[in-house]
């Protein structure tokens, strides 16, 4: 096995970290491959022992793996839900274009929490982004409705409607709880 | 799959290397990587990205093909993917070969460039 000094093990947790930039299909074929590959350059680069070498390294590494981790990412939305995030971003503009033109802010909820909830239980490894994108989008349909000259019912406040994440994160949240608790009951079922 | 070898031209620069790499017998990625360093002088180094990036298209359209894993005796006891060229790999391979050295001929005469023997511009 080959010996790390403390510098190498930072260097290859690092690139682990920047591995994370491509699709999670292609990290798990070809993940272990490419870190091994790093440390073989790594450690080729390190036998110069100069700080020209090192730099040209890192920015070849880190040129290279933004470049095809974005067309990786192309790739990998040809073939798979492509339209999942663009529909996400159009729901959250329309309970954002709601929420800017309702008296009250129930009806916000009432369209907010069950897309949320739906959200959570539906993709429960992108709850986060799902809850981010439909929170965030309150107040960007805001701006929009400032910029468009929408006049609203009631004062508005865009700042204010930042608060919207908190129940847009319970909400989703809640649906991917749902879902772990209803998976881990069937399959003590199929167990028992 | 498509058997047809002008399906897959033009290959990326990373491509063709790698098939020319692996035309001299399995390699794994390292040493794909090294070989092709020293075949061109060092001009085309290829980092993980951009190789495994290039090796995931040529396993899909079927061009080369995953051997095996074992140890590479030269460089540690890191168990090591192979792969090595199919049929239709070096028939790609010979394809572009031939494209490319049509492109430069035209280049040639149409610049006026006096061939040499190696074919290189004086």
């Amino acid at each position: 096995m080959t010996k790390f000094t403390s510098s190498s093990s930072f260097a290859v947790k690092l690139y682990q970290c920047l591995l994370r930039v491509y699709p999670s299909a292609f990290r798990q074929s070809y993940g272990m491959l490419m870190r091994q590959h790093f440390i073989d350059c790594y450690q080729l680069a390190r036998q110069e022992s100069s700080f020209t070498a090192m730099y040209r390294f890192w920015v070849r590494i880190l040129a290279a793996t933004f470049k095809t981790a974005f067309l990786e990412r192309i790739d990998d939305m040809r073939t798979t839900r492509w339209w999942f995030w663009p529909l996400i971003v159009f729901l959250g503009l329309g309970i954002g274009y709601i929420d800017y033109t309702a008296v009250e802010v129930q009806a916000t909820l009432l369209v907010l929490l069950p897309i949320a909830f739906c959200l959570g239980l539906a993709a429960p490894h992108q709850t986060w982004r799902c809850a981010l994108i439909l929170g965030l989008a309150i107040p960007v349909a805001h701006i929009i409705g400032h910029m468009l000259n929408i006049r609203p019912p009631y004062h508005d406040y865009v700042i204010a409607s930042l608060l919207a994440l908190i129940p847009s994160f319970l909400a989703a949240y809640t649906g991917t709880g749902l879902r772990w608790l209803v998976g881990k009951g069937l399959r003590n079922l199929v167990g028992s | 799959m498509n058997n047809d070898p002008t399906k897959f031209l033009p290959l990326t620069t990373a491509e063709f290397q790698i098939l020319l790499s692996l035309a001299g017998g399995e390699l794994h990625g390292y040493a794909i990587m090294q070989d092709i360093a020293a075949a061109t002088q060092g001009k085309v180094n290829l980092g993980p990205g951009t190789l495994y990036r290039s090796i995931k298209r040529l396993l899909s359209n079927g061009l080369i093909k995953e051997c095996g894993e074992r140890p590479d005796s030269a460089l540690d006891d890191e168990r090591r993917r192979y792969y090595q060229l199919t049929g239709l790999g070096r028939k790609t391979a010979v394809t572009e070969a031939l494209r490319l050295n049509e492109l430069v001929s035209q280049a040639y005469s149409r610049l006026g460039l006096p061939h040499t023997a190696a074919g290189s511009a004086k």
